[in-house]
């Protein structure tokens, strides 16, 4: 276990401690302190305590991935950092200001749980239209709808109202809306949900990419698959509460096991390293080909079919 | 209710921006509360107190980032969806179907099927704006909300304030493109539907055989007609053309088709114009074996001739009208009102006939100057729905009797014309014309020292240099048959001027509905900030009726209608007591009195809340064919104006304090 994972309840220290709440810091993007929130109706019965006491802090350029299972809370963080919600106590702090300024949007993407489009719209006036909710001119707004339709892969339906779009479709422009405005922080939730594999694997590059140009990117998911690659730090949710925070590879890090994979060996070969690992009292947990996965298949296939486009026609004939 | 022009825009404003500024004040305070008491709900009493003065805080840097393009694509949004969602399209076909229904029912004849066509179309534009107003402007945002499209849109740099003026803006767009087209269709259906012309070249005339009786019709000519004709039909009436033995023609008004009549049009080398008593040529017109011929006496040159278009229906009259009304009883003393005939709701005052009563109803108006008059020479001067009350049947053929004389003082003399005398009908228009130099005119001088007699010369003069030279005169009417009553209303009185262009009213009007759709639009966003889709319908709804009444809780309040309030009411009914008899005195009284009070006080202060609806409706005069004048105009304009600004206001403060992911 690493030594920050031995702290883990919801208290989590940050390094800087001597920092306090709101104060000065280009670095830190995003700051919360006891945020809480407490569904309630309208007569003030509480419902739900989805948010218990969160203290988080997010520094620029991180890649920053919000887990847990369904229903723990990380739509609820996302919404009160975005102003969405208000909070019930505590407060939040993005990009300086207080979560409920609208001011802090100029630099903010936000893709929500669902993508949340004007079905009547095609892509092109969806984009346009968030284009100028940002108040960007023209022509500058031309080139960015363009730009971002084609990284998203979606120049084929350009012109087709969001009402025809598949999931996946919506979900990429969803993301293209996200970025419109060229954002310094960008928050997703669930980026990956509805994606086919090559999507996801987009996806998952796309948000590298995005912070290789030095964007902060905030994401939640409960797919550990989708986190894993791509964030450098976590923070894990269970009924509102913070149950684990820290370095994603010190976390995933098993530090009493090492796995061996080697190439070009011979059944002999392989019984003599098994006997080696017993004489030192280790155990062999795997052994044999490594299998790929469904998903490294699967990309296999397509990447190959794009390889060779006219295959299918040729063997038809 | 009955539409006044008679305050300027300054009037108004000094009279009702006091209550507005009390009511606007209340709603702040009671906002301010309401939101803070919602807040500790949720989220306790301090945190309520920090999260309301954020909010107010954040009003001027919000109202100083509002942006236009922000507006613009939010209101490029709202007309997306009016158009692709195709609500339009729906509103059109029923407007359609109206029409064509309407055009199917409105052929029956009715006494002013001017009336009836111009108030059809009107009042179904009128529905139909504000329905489309109401369904499209309700529904929008709460759907946003509950398919929650708005997270995208809030989560980028717009301010609350934007979102509401973007809907109003876009669906107001809308509803102006389409208001424009409907104005442009009704105004073809009333026109093709009223304006029309009938054949006189083909017509028969004969002799009259008795004096003043019509052979075709039945009914009466004049004394001096000499022959008669049935003009050719159209728009399924026709009417009685009669020809007098001067040589003038009239055409009568159609008992079944009524309110308007036609000029016989005459045109020859040196005139073209009517051919009636107030035509001025020479041409004249005899009747040969039957048939018109129309000639200028003096040249012997034949002049052509054709029936003109409808006269009396399609206008827009201006009017000057009386500024004061002041009654004088049968003796002689003043008096703010005249007799009571026993109606108690009725706003009309009598006064009392007879050449001994000294009862008359005195009109003042100001403004009368000859450049206002299209004709200065003939001055038309109309008595409009003045009530006659008999008390015996007297000559039941004919009217009762009446005269009025035009007063006017100057600095240095008192004018009185000789008394003009008319008949008076009951309800109708009564036209009297009237020539601009008076003869028979009295003179009193008033420079005169004291102890001498002031001298009286009879003499003509000039009805706008002399006898009105101040601009103001005074018209002083009477009842001449005893036993006989007129009764009279500020309104009833009034000089015609010109003729504007109907044209021109009807898109008067039609402004008004227009101010009234984006009213509608305003309150249905508003509402939709904070209800659901159908409850916010509802409010809209219940708003409109306000506003429609609010005159009429004000009277109340007044007691100008002595029937009381809505408990007095009841108990009235419950106890099968008459509107006249006055409460026993007691308990019960006071009781009854004072909840009443106390209701029409907290209705009457909502009222200052909603705007006048019937100010901003110009539907009686444009279906009476007055000219609208500036005033309701603009008044109408800042009412609309002043409301809908508020009605953003509350819309962005309602969007502003909620929680829209909740
Ligand atoms: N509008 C709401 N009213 C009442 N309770 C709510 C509301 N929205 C969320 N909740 C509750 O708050 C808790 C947290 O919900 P939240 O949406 O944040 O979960 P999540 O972690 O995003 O789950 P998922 O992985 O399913 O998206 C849940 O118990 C949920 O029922
Ligand atoms: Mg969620």
């Amino acid at each position: 276990m690493s030594e920050e994972k031995s702290s883990t309840t919801g208290a989590d220290k940050m390094p800087q401690k001597t920092r306090r709440f709101g104060e000065d810091d280009a670095n830190i993007v995003i700051e919360t302190k006891n945020l809480s929130k407490v569904y309630r109706d309208f007569w003030g019965r509480q419902k739900v305590r989805a948010l218990k006491a969160l203290d988080l802090e997010v520094q620029k350029g991180e890649i920053f991935g919000l887990l847990g299972p369904n229903g723990s809370g990380k739509s609820t963080t996302m919404k009160l950092l975005l102003g969405l919600l208000f909070p019930s106590g505590g407060q939040a702090l993005v990009l300086g200001k207080e979560a409920s300024n609208v001011e802090k949007n100029e630099r903010i993407g936000y893709l929500p749980e669902e993508s949340y489009l004007y079905k009547f719209l095609n892509a092109e006036e969806t984009l346009d239209f968030y284009g100028r909710l940002f108040d960007m001119p023209a022509k500058v707004r031309r080139d960015r709808v363009k730009e971002l339709i084609e990284k998203v892969g979606l120049t084929w339906a350009r012109r087709r109202q969001l009402k025809e779009y598949s999931k996946g479709m919506t979900r990429r422009i969803g993301l293209a809306q996200a970025l419109i405005n060229d954002p310094d922080l960008i928050l997703l939730d669930e980026p990956t949900s509805g994606l086919d594999p090559i999507g996801v694997d987009e996806m998952k590059s796309m948000i590298m990419e995005l912070k290789e140009q030095g964007k902060t990117v905030v994401m939640c998911s409960h797919l550990l698959t989708d986190v894993q690659n791509v964030c450098d730090r976590i923070a894990i949710l269970h009924q509102g509460e913070l149950k684990e925070l820290g370095r994603v590879d010190s976390l995933l890090e098993v530090s009493d096991e090492i796995q061996f994979r080697a190439s070009g060996l011979s059944a002999d070969a392989e019984k003599e390293i098994q006997e080696v690992i017993e004489r030192h009292n280790g155990k062999l947990l795997e052994s044999g080909k490594p299998s790929t996965t469904l998903q490294d298949l699967f990309l296999e296939i397509v990447s190959e079919s794009e390889a060779r486009p006219g295959r299918r026609v040729t063997r038809k004939d | 209710m009955v539409f006044d022009d008679s305050i300027s825009l300054v009037e108004w404003l000094s009279s009702s921006s006091l209550k507005f500024i009390i009511g606007a004040f209340i709603v702040a305070v009671v906002g301010v509360v309401f939101s803070y008491l919602t807040a500790t709900l949720q989220y306790g009493p301090s945190e309520a107190f920090y999260f309301v003065s954020r909010v107010i805080f954040q009003i001027i840097p919000d109202f100083v980032r509002t942006s236009f393009g922000r507006i613009f694509a939010l209101a490029k949004l709202a007309v997306q969806e009016t158009l692709r969602k195709k609500i339009i399209f729906v509103a059109f076909a029923i407007f359609a179907a109206m029409l064509l229904g309407g055009g199917w029912f409105l052929n029956a004849n009715s006494e002013h099927p001017d009336q009836v066509y111009i108030g059809f179309v009107f009042f179904g534009t009128q529905l139909l704006m504000g329905l489309f107003g109401l369904l499209i402007a309700t529904f929008s945002l709460p759907t946003d909300i509950k398919t929650r499209t708005i997270y995208t849109v809030v989560t980028k740099p717009v301010r609350s304030s934007e979102i509401v003026l973007g809907r109003v803006a876009g669906f107001g767009f809308v509803g102006t493109i389409m208001l424009f087209l409907i104005w442009f269709a009704s105004y073809l259906f009333v026109e093709r539907g009223l304006n029309h012309t009938h054949n006189i070249k083909d017509v028969t005339f004969t002799r009259i055989e008795t004096k003043g009786e019509s052979s075709v019709s039945g009914g009466r000519v004049s004394l001096t007609t000499e022959y008669e004709g049935k003009s050719g039909l159209a728009s399924s009436h026709w009417h009685l053309i009669e020809v007098s033995n001067e040589g003038l023609i009239t055409v009568q008004v159609p008992p079944e088709y009524g309110g308007h009549s036609h000029d016989v049009m005459v045109r020859s080398s040196k005139y073209e114009g009517p051919i009636n008593d107030r035509g001025n040529t020479s041409i004249r017109a005899s009747v040969e074996d039957g048939k018109l011929i129309v000639k200028d006496v003096e040249t012997d040159e034949p002049a052509e001739f054709w029936i003109g278009p409808p006269t009396g229906i399609l206008m827009a009259r201006e009017r000057i009208r009386a500024s004061e009304l002041t009654f004088l009883d049968r003796r002689g003393n003043e008096k703010e009102r005249g007799v009571n005939v026993g109606n108690e709701w009725e706003h009309r005052s009598y006064i009392a006939g007879g050449s001994s009563s000294l009862a008359r109803a005195v009109f003042t108006l100001d403004g009368f100057v000859a450049s206002k008059f299209a004709d200065p020479n003939f001055v038309q001067l109309d008595l409009n729905n003045m009530s006659v009350v008999r008390t015996h049947k007297g000559d039941i053929e004919r009217g009762v009797s009446g005269s009025l004389v035009i007063r006017g003082v100057t600095d240095n003399y008192e004018y009185r014309t000789e008394p003009i005398v008319f008949e008076a009908d009951e309800f109708a228009i009564k036209t009297i014309f009237i020539p601009r130099i008076q003869e028979n005119c009295s003179r009193t001088d008033l420079n005169v020292a004291e102890g001498e007699f002031a001298e009286e010369v009879v003499g003509s003069y000039d009805l706008f240099d002399e006898i009105g030279e101040t601009g103001d005169i005074q018209v002083i009417v009477r009842c001449n048959e005893s036993g006989q009553f007129f009764g009279v209303a500020m309104n009833d009185l009034y000089f015609l001027t010109s003729e504007g262009s109907f044209a021109w009213n009807f898109a008067k009007a039609y402004f008004g509905i227009w101010l009234q759709m984006m009213f509608i639009v305003a309150v249905s966003v508003m509402f939709s900030t904070f209800l659901s889709g159908v409850v916010s319908m509802v409010a809209v709804l219940a708003t409109i009726i306000l506003g429609c009444f609010s005159e009429l809780v004000v009277d109340l309040r007044k007691g100008v209608m002595e029937g009381g309030g809505p408990i007095e009411s009841f108990y009235r009914i419950y106890t099968q007591m008459n509107q006249m008899t006055p409460l026993d005195e007691g308990v019960t009284k006071t009781v009854i009195k004072s909840t009443d009070g106390a209701f029409l006080d907290a209705v009457q202060y909502l009222t200052f809340l909603v705007p006048d609806f019937t100010k901003l409706d110009f539907s009686e005069p444009l279906v009476a064919g007055f000219n609208i004048s500036m005033a309701p105009f603009l008044i109408a304009t800042t009412i609309a104006a002043v409301f809908i600004f508020m009605t953003v206001v509350i819309g962005y403060f309602i969007l502003k304090t909620r929680e829209i992911a909740k």
